[in-house]
C-alpha cells in the first residue's frame, strides 16, 4: 500500500520537529555545567578537613541511593575530595571546582573535558551559625556539581541556589544524573 | 522509499538541531556579552558551581549590603596568593588519621576609584577574587594550570567596573591587616563598557536591572536616598 502524504504538510511536520529537537537541546543542557563528566559511575570520595564530615557522608549517600552514581569512601584514590574549612571571607559558602584529566581546573575547560577530580568545599566562616540541615543542603548541591549538574530555579530542586530546606534530589534531579552516569 | 529517506534526512536534521541547541546554550554567554571581553580572552559564562553567601540581586539589596560602591579601573593585574589550609584527613569510619594540607589560588587586584557612590572617599582599593593564573599544587601534588570562577573571572588591567563592595579587612586569613574588599557576589559587579553595563550575575535579576550607566548610578542614589530615610 502507497502512503501518500501531502508534501508541505510532511515538510511543516518535519520543520516543526526540528524547531522541537533544537529547543529540547536548549533546555537539556541549561541544567548541567557542560558537557564534560567523570569517565566512571564508581566514585570515590575523601573527606578532609576539622569541619561537617557527617553532612558530606549523608550528601554523599544520598545520592548514592537515589540514582545511578556508586559512592564509594577511598582516600587513596579519590574521584570527589569534600572539604570542611575556614577558607575566610570569600563570599562563597560553598563551591565545587572540578579539574580535568590535564589538571586544568579553568572552568570553561574543565566543565566540558573528562572530569579528573572536583573538590567540593564548605566554608565554614559562613556556614558556622547554620543548622544540620542547612549545610546537608550545601553538600548535596556541591556534589551535585562534581556530577556536572549547573544550578537550577526549580525550588524544589537541590541545585536551586535558595533551596536549604531540600534534602533529597528530586526527580529532575535524579534523571539528569542517571543520563550521565 | 522516497518517504523513508525523507524521514531519514529529517532525523538526521533534528539530531543536528539538538546538538546546535545543546552547543548553543553553552556558548550563549559569549554572544550575549559580545563584544565586552571581561577577562583576557575569555568571556563570562552563567553557569557557575558557587554557592554565594548572599544572593541580593538588585540595587536596592546591593547597596543595602555594601560598605563601598565605586566606579573602578584595573590599575595592576591580578597578584595570585596562594593560600593553605590545614585540616585532618577522616577514615571511613569517622575517625581522624592523620593531616593534610588544602591548597587554594586568591588573587588580589589594585583598581583606581574613579568615583564613589556610597561610602568613604578613596583613591585606591584591593579587591580579592577565588582564583588566579599561577600554577598551584593541591592537596596530591598534582600541577594545577588555572583556576577561574566562571561568574567572577579575573580582572584585566584597564577594566572598568562599577563594584558593590563589602569591606572585609577583619579577616585574619586574607587581609592580614590591610585594607581590602571583595564584590558582595557577581550581581554586584558591573562591567562598564562606554555608557553600558553589563552584570555578571547568573541569577535574574530582582528589579530592573540597568543597562546604562546613568540608569544604575541613578538606581545607587536613589537606593542610598531611601536606606537613610529608614
Amino acid at each position: 500500500m502507497k502512503l501518500y502524504l501531502p508534501r508541505p504538510f510532511l515538510t511543516v511536520v518535519l520543520v516543526t520537529v526540528a524547531m522541537c529537537s533544537f529547543f529540547v537541546g536548549v533546555v537539556f543542557a541549561a541544567d548541567y555545567l557542560g558537557t564534560g563528566y567523570f569517565p566512571t559511575s564508581n566514585l570515590n570520595r575523601c573527606h578532609v578537613g576539622s569541619y561537617y564530615p557527617t553532612q558530606a557522608q549523608y550528601a554523599s549517600g544520598t545520592w548514592s541511593s537515589t540514582t545511578d552514581l556508586s559512592m564509594y569512601y577511598n582516600c587513596s584514590s579519590t574521584h570527589i575530595q569534600t572539604e570542611g574549612l575556614n577558607f575566610g571571607a570569600t563570599g562563597w559558602a560553598g563551591y565545587a571546582y572540578i579539574c580535568d584529566t590535564s589538571w586544568n581546573c579553568d572552568n570553561s575547560t574543565a566543565y566540558n573535558s573528562t572530569y579528573g577530580k572536583c573538590y567540593a568545599k564548605f566554608n565554614e566562616y559562613y556556614l558556622r551559625n547554620n543548622d544540620n540541615d542547612s549545610i546537608k543542603w550545601v553538600g548535596l548541591h556541591e556534589l551535585g556539581h562534581c556530577y556536572s549538574l549547573g544550578h537550577r530555579s526549580d525550588s524544589t530542586s537541590v541545585m536551586n541556589q535558595a533551596g536549604t530546606t531540600v534534602l533529597q534530589p528530586n526527580q529532575t534531579d535524579r534523571s539528569l544524573v542517571n543520563a550521565r552516569y | 522509499m522516497k518517504i523513508a529517506k525523507t524521514v531519514i534526512l529529517w532525523s538526521f536534521i533534528c539530531t543536528v538541531a539538538f546538538i546546535a541547541g545543546c552547543l548553543l546554550y553553552q556558548a550563549r554567554d559569549s554572544f550575549a556579552h559580545d563584544p565586552v571581553i571581561l577577562t583576557s580572552g575569555q568571556t563570562s559564562s552563567a553557569n557557575s558551581s558557587m554557592l554565594w553567601s548572599t544572593t541580593a540581586s538588585s540595587i536596592a539589596e546591593l547597596t543595602a549590603k555594601a560598605d563601598l560602591i565605586v566606579r573602578t579601573r584595573v590599575t595592576d593585574a591580578p597578584e595570585p596568593r596562594l593560600e593553605t589550609f590545614v585540616g585532618p584527613i577522616w577514615s571511613k569510619d569517622g575517625e581522624i588519621v592523620g593531616q593534610t594540607e588544602v591548597r587554594m589560588i586568591f588573587s588580589d587586584t589594585q583598581m583606581e576609584v574613579l568615583e564613589v557612590y556610597e561610602g568613604e572617599s578613596v583613591d585606591v582599593i584591593t579587591v580579592m577574587q577565588t582564583g588566579g593564573s599561577e600554577p598551584m599544587q593541591t592537596i596530591d601534588n598534582s600541577p594545577v594550570q588555572r583556576l577561574s570562577v566562571k561568574d567572577d573571572p579575573l580582572y584585566v588591567v584597564g577594566e572598568e567596573s562599577v563594584l558593590f563592595l563589602v569591606d572585609i579587612s577583619d579577616d585574619p586569613i586574607h587581609a592580614q591587616g590591610r585594607t581590602l574588599y571583595r564584590t558582595i557576589n557577581p550581581a554586584g559587579r558591573y562591567a562598564v563598557q562606554g555608557i553600558e553595563v553589563h552584570d555578571h550575575s547568573e541569577s535574574p535579576v530582582t528589579g530592573s536591572c540597568p543597562q546604562i550607566l546613568e540608569e544604575l548610578i541613578s538606581q545607587i542614589r536613589q537606593a542610598s536616598s531611601e536606606l537613610l530615610i529608614r
